[in-house]
Protein backbone atom coordinates (compact mmCIF):
# COMPACT_ATOMS: atom_id res chain seq x y z
CA UNK A 1 0.00 0.00 0.00
CA UNK A 2 1.12 3.69 -1.13
CA UNK A 3 -0.52 5.37 1.87
CA UNK A 4 1.46 3.35 4.23
CA UNK A 5 4.89 4.42 3.13
CA UNK A 6 4.14 7.92 4.07
CA UNK A 7 4.67 9.27 7.04
CA UNK A 8 1.13 10.29 8.15
CA UNK A 9 0.14 12.72 11.38
CA UNK A 10 -2.91 11.79 13.07
CA UNK A 11 -5.84 14.18 12.19
CA UNK A 12 -6.60 16.58 14.89
CA UNK A 13 -10.16 17.48 15.69
CA UNK A 14 -9.28 21.26 14.66
CA UNK A 15 -8.48 20.25 11.31
CA UNK A 16 -12.28 17.99 11.11
CA UNK A 17 -13.65 21.52 11.73
CA UNK A 18 -11.66 22.97 8.98
CA UNK A 19 -12.94 20.61 6.75
CA UNK A 20 -16.05 21.43 7.82
CA UNK A 21 -16.07 24.42 7.84
CA UNK A 22 -14.55 24.19 4.08
CA UNK A 23 -17.52 21.88 3.28
CA UNK A 24 -19.88 24.59 5.07
CA UNK A 25 -18.95 26.87 2.42
CA UNK A 26 -17.95 29.25 5.11
CA UNK A 27 -13.71 29.62 4.72
CA UNK A 28 -12.59 32.89 3.23
CA UNK A 29 -11.11 32.53 0.46
CA UNK A 30 -7.68 32.81 1.81
CA UNK A 31 -8.21 30.06 4.41
CA UNK A 32 -9.60 27.99 1.66
CA UNK A 33 -6.25 28.78 -0.51
CA UNK A 34 -4.27 27.34 2.46
CA UNK A 35 -6.27 24.67 3.11
CA UNK A 36 -6.01 23.44 -0.76
CA UNK A 37 -2.09 23.64 -0.41
CA UNK A 38 -2.51 21.35 2.85
CA UNK A 39 -4.73 18.92 0.88
CA UNK A 40 -2.25 18.39 -2.00
CA UNK A 41 0.50 17.63 0.14
CA UNK A 42 -1.31 15.28 3.06
CA UNK A 43 -3.04 12.47 2.00
CA UNK A 44 -4.49 11.58 5.25
CA UNK A 45 -6.37 14.92 5.57
CA UNK A 46 -7.74 14.18 2.05
CA UNK A 47 -9.03 11.08 3.11
CA UNK A 48 -10.53 12.61 5.99
CA UNK A 49 -12.38 15.26 3.76
CA UNK A 50 -13.59 12.24 1.39
CA UNK A 51 -14.97 10.87 4.46
CA UNK A 52 -17.17 13.87 5.64
CA UNK A 53 -18.01 14.27 1.96
CA UNK A 54 -19.28 10.55 1.60
CA UNK A 55 -20.80 10.81 5.32
CA UNK A 56 -22.66 14.26 4.31
CA UNK A 57 -23.98 12.81 1.23
CA UNK A 58 -25.67 9.89 3.68
CA UNK A 59 -27.38 12.77 5.25
CA UNK A 60 -28.56 15.08 1.85
CA UNK A 61 -30.02 11.52 0.91
CA UNK A 62 -31.78 11.37 4.45
CA UNK A 63 -32.90 14.71 4.38
CA UNK A 64 -34.76 14.32 0.88
CA UNK A 65 -35.82 10.65 1.99
CA UNK A 66 -38.21 13.19 4.72
CA UNK A 67 -39.56 15.51 1.78
CA UNK A 68 -43.07 14.89 -0.08
CA UNK A 69 -46.64 13.82 1.30
CA UNK A 70 -47.16 17.14 1.93
CA UNK A 71 -49.98 17.78 -0.13
CA UNK A 72 -52.70 16.67 1.95
CA UNK A 73 -51.36 18.04 4.84
CA UNK A 74 -51.33 21.50 3.61
CA UNK A 75 -55.08 21.08 2.83
CA UNK A 76 -55.77 20.22 6.20
CA UNK A 77 -53.68 23.25 7.76
CA UNK A 78 -55.27 25.37 5.07
CA UNK A 79 -58.98 24.26 5.76
CA UNK A 80 -58.05 24.89 9.44
CA UNK A 81 -56.65 28.13 9.50
CA UNK A 82 -59.26 29.28 6.97
CA UNK A 83 -56.82 31.49 4.56
CA UNK A 84 -60.24 31.67 2.75
CA UNK A 85 -61.82 34.57 5.60
CA UNK A 86 -61.56 37.22 3.40
CA UNK A 87 -58.96 40.33 3.86
CA UNK A 88 -62.68 42.86 3.73
CA UNK A 89 -64.02 40.66 6.61
CA UNK A 90 -60.40 41.23 8.70
CA UNK A 91 -60.72 44.87 7.97
CA UNK A 92 -64.34 45.48 9.32
CA UNK A 93 -63.87 43.45 12.23
CA UNK A 94 -60.40 43.15 13.67
CA UNK A 95 -61.16 40.06 15.75
CA UNK A 96 -63.36 38.23 13.58
CA UNK A 97 -60.66 35.99 11.41
CA UNK A 98 -58.81 35.19 14.35
CA UNK A 99 -61.65 34.24 16.57
CA UNK A 100 -63.09 32.00 14.66
CA UNK A 101 -59.75 30.60 13.83
CA UNK A 102 -59.56 29.89 17.47
CA UNK A 103 -62.14 28.10 17.94
CA UNK A 104 -61.94 26.07 14.92
CA UNK A 105 -58.73 25.01 16.38
CA UNK A 106 -59.83 24.83 19.74
CA UNK A 107 -63.08 22.95 18.28
CA UNK A 108 -60.62 20.32 16.34
CA UNK A 109 -58.71 19.77 19.54
CA UNK A 110 -61.33 19.32 21.63
CA UNK A 111 -62.63 16.74 19.10
CA UNK A 112 -59.39 14.63 19.94
CA UNK A 113 -60.05 14.88 23.31
CA UNK A 114 -63.64 13.50 23.51
CA UNK A 115 -62.50 10.36 20.48
CA UNK A 116 -59.93 9.46 23.36
CA UNK A 117 -62.58 9.55 26.08
CA UNK A 118 -65.05 7.74 24.10
CA UNK A 119 -62.33 5.00 23.29
CA UNK A 120 -61.63 4.74 27.02
CA UNK A 121 -64.81 4.34 28.46
CA UNK A 122 -65.75 2.11 25.64
CA UNK A 123 -62.58 -0.17 26.34
CA UNK A 124 -63.05 0.25 30.18
CA UNK A 125 -66.37 -1.64 30.19
CA UNK A 126 -65.14 -4.66 27.73
CA UNK A 127 -67.27 -7.10 26.26
CA UNK A 128 -70.18 -4.73 28.01
CA UNK A 129 -69.36 -1.93 26.52
CA UNK A 130 -71.67 -2.08 23.39
CA UNK A 131 -74.91 -3.16 25.55
CA UNK A 132 -73.61 -0.22 27.51
CA UNK A 133 -73.30 2.52 24.90
CA UNK A 134 -76.65 1.24 23.27
CA UNK A 135 -77.91 1.63 26.84
CA UNK A 136 -77.22 5.33 27.57
CA UNK A 137 -80.39 7.66 26.80
CA UNK A 138 -77.71 11.29 26.73
CA UNK A 139 -75.41 12.28 24.30
CA UNK A 140 -72.85 15.04 24.05
CA UNK A 141 -72.36 16.10 20.49
CA UNK A 142 -69.54 17.80 19.28
CA UNK A 143 -69.69 19.85 16.27
CA UNK A 144 -67.47 21.78 14.04
CA UNK A 145 -67.98 25.07 12.42
CA UNK A 146 -70.64 23.77 9.52
CA UNK A 147 -72.72 22.06 12.16
CA UNK A 148 -71.29 18.24 11.20
CA UNK A 149 -71.04 15.87 13.96
CA UNK A 150 -67.31 15.30 14.88
CA UNK A 151 -67.33 13.26 17.66
CA UNK A 152 -70.28 11.90 20.24
CA UNK A 153 -70.47 10.66 24.17
CA UNK A 154 -72.92 8.65 25.43
CA UNK A 155 -74.12 9.19 29.29
CA UNK A 156 -76.20 7.47 31.57
CA UNK A 157 -77.81 10.87 33.03
CA UNK A 158 -78.13 14.38 31.84
CA UNK A 159 -75.78 15.58 35.13
CA UNK A 160 -73.41 13.52 33.88
CA UNK A 161 -73.49 15.31 30.11
CA UNK A 162 -74.11 18.74 31.63
CA UNK A 163 -70.94 17.58 33.75
CA UNK A 164 -69.13 16.65 30.82
CA UNK A 165 -69.81 19.42 28.52
CA UNK A 166 -69.25 21.87 31.09
CA UNK A 167 -65.86 20.51 31.76
CA UNK A 168 -65.06 20.60 27.60
CA UNK A 169 -66.46 24.19 27.33
CA UNK A 170 -64.12 25.42 30.16
CA UNK A 171 -61.12 23.46 28.36
CA UNK A 172 -61.79 25.54 25.17
CA UNK A 173 -61.94 28.60 27.23
CA UNK A 174 -58.56 27.54 28.60
CA UNK A 175 -57.41 26.68 24.98
CA UNK A 176 -58.66 30.22 23.99
CA UNK A 177 -56.62 31.76 25.98
CA UNK A 178 -53.76 29.92 26.02
CA UNK A 179 -53.78 30.93 21.80
CA UNK A 180 -54.69 34.25 23.17
CA UNK A 181 -51.02 34.51 24.85
CA UNK A 182 -52.98 35.53 28.20
CA UNK A 183 -51.66 32.01 29.88
CA UNK A 184 -48.79 30.03 29.95
CA UNK A 185 -48.29 26.10 30.11
CA UNK A 186 -45.65 25.24 32.44
CA UNK A 187 -46.71 21.53 32.66
CA UNK A 188 -48.79 19.15 30.00
CA UNK A 189 -49.74 17.71 32.85
CA UNK A 190 -53.76 17.64 33.86
CA UNK B 1 -55.83 43.02 -9.31
CA UNK B 2 -52.91 43.30 -6.17
CA UNK B 3 -52.70 40.17 -4.33
CA UNK B 4 -54.12 40.25 -0.41
CA UNK B 5 -52.58 39.68 2.46
CA UNK B 6 -54.46 35.81 2.38
CA UNK B 7 -53.75 35.35 -1.08
CA UNK B 8 -50.00 35.95 -0.37
CA UNK B 9 -50.13 34.09 2.99
CA UNK B 10 -51.86 30.81 0.95
CA UNK B 11 -49.38 31.24 -1.85
CA UNK B 12 -46.46 31.11 0.81
CA UNK B 13 -47.72 27.94 2.66
CA UNK B 14 -48.15 26.30 -0.47
CA UNK B 15 -45.00 27.02 -1.88
CA UNK B 16 -42.75 26.40 1.04
CA UNK B 17 -44.57 23.81 3.01
CA UNK B 18 -42.93 20.77 1.19
CA UNK B 19 -39.20 22.18 2.99
CA UNK B 20 -40.94 23.35 5.93
CA UNK B 21 -42.20 19.87 6.39
CA UNK B 22 -39.36 17.91 6.00
CA UNK B 23 -37.02 20.25 8.22
CA UNK B 24 -39.58 19.72 11.12
CA UNK B 25 -39.54 16.00 10.36
CA UNK B 26 -35.75 16.22 10.59
CA UNK B 27 -36.16 17.72 13.88
CA UNK B 28 -39.14 16.33 15.94
CA UNK B 29 -39.52 13.37 13.71
CA UNK B 30 -42.39 11.97 11.63
CA UNK B 31 -45.06 11.83 14.17
CA UNK B 32 -45.20 15.47 15.23
CA UNK B 33 -44.17 16.77 12.29
CA UNK B 34 -47.75 18.05 11.23
CA UNK B 35 -49.11 19.23 14.28
CA UNK B 36 -45.00 21.57 14.10
CA UNK B 37 -45.75 22.88 10.73
CA UNK B 38 -49.59 23.18 11.87
CA UNK B 39 -49.05 25.34 14.73
CA UNK B 40 -46.21 27.59 12.61
CA UNK B 41 -48.97 28.10 10.27
CA UNK B 42 -51.11 29.38 12.62
CA UNK B 43 -49.19 31.20 14.32
CA UNK B 44 -48.18 33.22 11.16
CA UNK B 45 -51.94 33.03 10.06
CA UNK B 46 -53.24 35.11 13.89
CA UNK B 47 -50.33 38.25 13.29
CA UNK B 48 -50.33 37.85 8.93
CA UNK B 49 -51.03 41.40 8.56
CA UNK B 50 -47.25 41.98 10.39
CA UNK B 51 -45.28 40.25 7.90
CA UNK B 52 -44.07 41.00 4.29
CA UNK B 53 -45.55 38.02 2.34
CA UNK B 54 -43.29 38.63 -0.61
CA UNK B 55 -40.02 37.57 1.06
CA UNK B 56 -41.39 34.78 3.23
CA UNK B 57 -39.00 32.15 3.73
CA UNK B 58 -36.83 32.91 5.88
CA UNK B 59 -40.03 33.63 8.39
CA UNK B 60 -41.57 30.28 7.79
CA UNK B 61 -38.43 28.56 8.17
CA UNK B 62 -37.70 30.50 11.62
CA UNK B 63 -40.93 29.78 12.63
CA UNK B 64 -41.23 26.22 11.79
CA UNK B 65 -37.80 25.55 13.85
CA UNK B 66 -38.69 27.60 16.75
CA UNK B 67 -41.98 25.58 17.13
CA UNK B 68 -40.37 22.46 16.74
CA UNK B 69 -38.03 23.41 19.16
CA UNK B 70 -40.79 24.90 21.82
CA UNK B 71 -42.50 21.22 20.98
CA UNK B 72 -39.56 19.33 22.44
CA UNK B 73 -39.17 21.34 25.33
CA UNK B 74 -42.31 21.02 26.76
CA UNK B 75 -42.68 18.19 29.32
CA UNK B 76 -42.99 14.81 28.83
CA UNK B 77 -42.56 15.56 24.84
CA UNK B 78 -39.52 13.52 23.75
CA UNK B 79 -38.09 12.43 20.01
CA UNK B 80 -39.66 9.19 18.89
CA UNK B 81 -37.51 7.97 15.91
CA UNK B 82 -40.30 7.30 13.27
CA UNK B 83 -39.70 5.63 10.13
CA UNK B 84 -41.24 8.10 7.44
CA UNK B 85 -41.80 6.46 4.10
CA UNK B 86 -40.12 8.86 2.62
CA UNK B 87 -40.02 9.31 -1.38
CA UNK B 88 -40.87 5.76 -3.21
CA UNK B 89 -39.98 8.21 -6.37
CA UNK B 90 -37.09 9.21 -5.25
CA UNK B 91 -33.85 8.32 -8.24
CA UNK B 92 -31.36 8.10 -5.50
CA UNK B 93 -33.24 5.69 -3.62
CA UNK B 94 -32.79 2.46 -5.65
CA UNK B 95 -29.20 3.34 -5.58
CA UNK B 96 -28.44 4.15 -1.93
CA UNK B 97 -27.92 1.82 1.00
CA UNK B 98 -31.70 2.10 2.67
CA UNK B 99 -30.33 0.30 5.50
CA UNK B 100 -27.68 2.92 5.93
CA UNK B 101 -29.84 5.71 5.05
CA UNK B 102 -32.41 4.43 8.31
CA UNK B 103 -29.42 4.23 10.25
CA UNK B 104 -28.86 8.15 9.52
CA UNK B 105 -32.26 8.86 10.76
CA UNK B 106 -32.14 7.36 13.74
CA UNK B 107 -28.94 8.64 14.74
CA UNK B 108 -29.85 11.79 13.81
CA UNK B 109 -33.25 11.64 15.62
CA UNK B 110 -30.97 10.85 19.08
CA UNK B 111 -28.78 14.06 18.66
CA UNK B 112 -29.31 16.76 20.97
CA UNK B 113 -32.21 19.59 19.39
CA UNK B 114 -29.75 22.40 18.92
CA UNK B 115 -27.21 19.53 17.21
CA UNK B 116 -30.23 18.13 15.53
CA UNK B 117 -31.61 21.35 14.36
CA UNK B 118 -28.64 23.01 13.51
CA UNK B 119 -27.53 20.78 11.19
CA UNK B 120 -30.79 20.26 9.28
CA UNK B 121 -30.18 24.31 8.62
CA UNK B 122 -26.75 24.33 7.29
CA UNK B 123 -26.78 20.40 5.59
CA UNK B 124 -30.69 20.85 4.26
CA UNK B 125 -31.07 24.34 4.09
CA UNK B 126 -27.62 25.36 3.31
CA UNK B 127 -27.74 28.32 5.41
CA UNK B 128 -24.65 29.57 6.70
CA UNK B 129 -23.26 30.08 10.23
CA UNK B 130 -24.38 33.41 10.74
CA UNK B 131 -28.03 32.64 9.50
CA UNK B 132 -28.25 29.36 11.77
CA UNK B 133 -27.14 31.80 15.02
CA UNK B 134 -29.74 34.27 14.23
CA UNK B 135 -32.49 31.29 14.07
CA UNK B 136 -31.53 29.46 16.79
CA UNK B 137 -30.42 32.25 19.17
CA UNK B 138 -27.28 31.63 19.48
CA UNK B 139 -23.41 32.25 18.56
CA UNK B 140 -21.38 31.73 15.63
CA UNK B 141 -18.69 29.69 17.55
CA UNK B 142 -22.07 28.02 19.40
CA UNK B 143 -23.25 27.12 16.11
CA UNK B 144 -19.92 25.81 15.00
CA UNK B 145 -19.64 23.78 18.40
CA UNK B 146 -23.48 21.95 17.60
CA UNK B 147 -22.88 20.98 14.12
CA UNK B 148 -19.02 19.69 14.88
CA UNK B 149 -19.95 17.83 17.97
CA UNK B 150 -23.26 16.49 15.97
CA UNK B 151 -21.19 15.59 12.87
CA UNK B 152 -18.76 13.04 15.19
CA UNK B 153 -21.51 11.98 17.17
CA UNK B 154 -23.21 11.07 14.16
CA UNK B 155 -19.75 9.55 12.99
CA UNK B 156 -19.34 7.37 15.65
CA UNK B 157 -22.81 5.97 15.49
CA UNK B 158 -22.42 5.00 11.69
CA UNK B 159 -18.68 3.39 12.39
CA UNK B 160 -19.93 0.98 14.83
CA UNK B 161 -22.98 0.25 13.12
CA UNK B 162 -21.02 -0.31 10.02
CA UNK B 163 -18.45 -2.80 12.02
CA UNK B 164 -20.96 -4.48 13.15
CA UNK B 165 -22.42 -5.25 9.88
CA UNK B 166 -19.19 -6.09 8.28
CA UNK B 167 -18.54 -8.39 11.40
CA UNK B 168 -22.53 -9.83 10.46
CA UNK B 169 -21.37 -10.18 6.63
CA UNK B 170 -18.01 -12.34 7.72
CA UNK B 171 -20.11 -14.67 9.43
Amino acid sequence: MQNSQIPTSPIEDGDIELLEAFLDDELTPAQSLLLRDRLASEPNLAGELEQLRAERKLRANMFLGLEGGEEAIVERILAQVGPAVPDVAAKVSDRAGPTRLRLRYAMAAAACIVLGFLIGWMGAAGGKSNARASEAPYRVEILDESGQVMAVQKFQSLEKAREFSDDLQQWQIRQERLLNGQVTVHSAKY
Amino acid sequence: MAETTSDLFEKAVRLHSRRLLAIARAIVGSASAEDVLQQAILNLYQHRDRYDWTQPAGLMRRTVVNEALRLLRQPRMSLVADDHPGRSDSPARGMLDDEMIQQVRKAIARLPEHFRAALVLCEYENMSYVQIAEVLEASVPQVKTWLHRGRRQLAEKLKAFADERKLKDAK
